[in-house]
């Protein structure tokens, strides 16, 4: 790995711990969430309930736009050279293989612990980390929306700038996905609260760095690879809300 | 071999390596619900409609069909293979339903329990000419996958020696019994061996290993005995 390598994965990782943090800290205190909640609902109109999935949502996006400018500038990089996508029936195909395929290893993995742990219960698990229960307090057809877009901010910023900008600087291929990939699976399990969900958003992070890693490494381009998270995204959070008990789906007050 | 060639056959190889889990997961809970009627105090990822395996076995084609379009190799199915090639293979898969038992019955033996006969699995479909249909093509597919694409890509495209190439296949065919239970995964990691073999020493052509496949799973559904459903 050169020096211009190392720099950039410095550089990157602060980007991520930023963005994270601007998510995630402001509101940890329960006081602090009740204030902001009624502030905002008092001066917008906005029901208090949709508060914190609108606003978490919005800081998610943006921080993540940020963070991703943040990256273009510190690597140099075009935006046309990461999104250009060259479609033949071959890159269409491989498209439709990766996104079967992310799916297939998810649900291996999920067996998996299934065989280890029978008791365990993994939709439950998905659908009360505390993201995904507040998007699923939003109205219906916000619920594919919102992890869809988020999905496409993350995957331009793990697989397009961060890993691109990786291998810009001459960094190996395997090494630029597993450092893009690790930053990217720390993150996710960063937000989670239990043991189980840790292991299953890991899990997941994990399939999802490699393949679309891979994607991104053969197509050029990271378009395919935000098609395959954000169709994958969008799809295990319905399911597992539709799976798990119906109490994790209430509205948290 | 170029970086994009790495990594377009290990993206394949990741891609392919657990097809089974996620059709029979899903297809349980899409094809299955409507006709466990009976059984309803069974799960339903038990139902072993016929609806069920004829999905599994069109999804299992589709993705060997994609899986093979897409890796970069080039198909040879008419390079000569000795004729004794396809006599061994079909023989193999007349063996291979007993071999499996023996592979149970060792590892039960070793737990100081017994194997009951032989017989088929109660996961497996009835023994209507459409499952023996959809069990033959399910067959085609996953040799396809496994040796024709798996194999070759490991040993041919990324240059592992054959022995290991041989040995991970195997393991992933057999995990891809997991739904089956434990036990099936071990029997079927055993026959992917075999299968293995076959396309290795019979002149790397994936018709070997599929005809012993199609006569292994012909045989399975039409000439074992059937284990009473468990309720």
């Amino acid at each position: 790995m050169t020096r211009d390598g190392v720099v950039f994965t410095a550089i990157a990782l602060a980007a991520t711990v930023v963005w994270l943090a601007l998510y995630r800290l402001p509101f940890r205190r329960n006081r602090t969430r009740q204030r902001i909640r009624m502030a905002v609902a008092g001066r917008t109109g906005l029901p208090s309930k949709y508060v914190f999935p609108v606003l978490g949502t919005v800081i998610y996006l943006v921080g993540g736009i940020l963070a991703s400018v943040v990256l273009l500038w510190a690597g140099d990089l075009g935006l046309g050279g990461l999104l250009a996508w060259h479609v033949t029936p071959h890159s269409v195909g491989l498209l439709l293989l990766t996104a079967i395929g992310a799916s297939a290893l998810t649900a291996f993995a999920m067996s998996t612990l299934y065989t280890v742990r029978p008791g365990i219960d993994v939709p439950g698990a998905v659908s009360s980390v505390r993201w995904i229960t507040e998007i699923l307090a939003l109205p219906r057809q916000w619920r594919y929306a919102v992890p869809a877009a988020s999905a496409v901010v993350e995957e331009f910023f793990f697989r397009g700038v961060f890993l691109g900008g990786l291998l810009a600087t001459g960094t190996p291929v395997w090494a630029a996905i597993a450092i893009s990939g690790a930053a990217f699976t720390i993150g996710q399990v960063l937000l989670t609260e239990t043991a189980l969900q840790a292991t299953v958003l890991a899990l997941s992070s994990v399939v999802l760095a490699v393949v679309c890693g891979l994607l991104v490494a053969v197509e050029g381009s990271v378009l395919p690879a935000i098609a395959v998270h954000a169709s994958f995204a969008a799809y295990y959070t319905q399911t597992s809300a539709r799976r798990a008990a119906p109490v994790a789906a209430a509205v948290p007050r | 071999m170029t970086t994009r060639t790495l990594c377009l056959s290990v993206l394949i190889l990741l891609c392919t390596a657990f097809p089974a889990q996620a059709f029979r997961l899903t297809l349980a809970g899409v094809v299955g619900g409507g006709s466990t009627g009976t059984r309803s105090s069974a799960p339903r990822r038990l139902d072993p409609a016929v609806t069920g395996q004829v999905a599994f076995a069109v999804a299992l084609i589709a993705v060997a069909a994609l899986a093979a379009t897409l890796a970069p190799m080039e198909w040879d199915l008419t390079s000569s293979v000795d004729w004794y090639w396809y006599a061994a293979a079909a023989a193999f898969g007349f063996l291979a339903p007993v071999l499996e038992w023996a592979v149970g019955a060792a590892v039960l033996a070793i737990r100081h329990r017994r194997l009951a006969g032989i017989a088929l699995h109660r996961l497996a479909g009835g023994g209507s000419a459409l499952v023996v249909l959809a069990a033959v093509g399910a067959a085609a597919a996953e040799e396809v996958l496994f040796r024709g694409v798996g194999l070759h890509l490991l040993e041919g495209v990324l240059g592992w020696p054959a022995a290991a190439a041989l040995a991970i296949t195997a393991v992933v065919y057999g995990l891809n019994h997991l739904y089956f239970g434990a036990m099936t995964v071990v029997q079927k990691t055993v026959t992917g061996v075999g299968f293995g073999l076959l396309y290795l020493l019979g002149g790397h052509n994936v018709l070997v290993p599929l005809v012993a496949h199609v006569v292994q799973n012909v045989v399975v559904l039409t000439l074992l005995p059937r284990r009473k459903v468990a309720s």
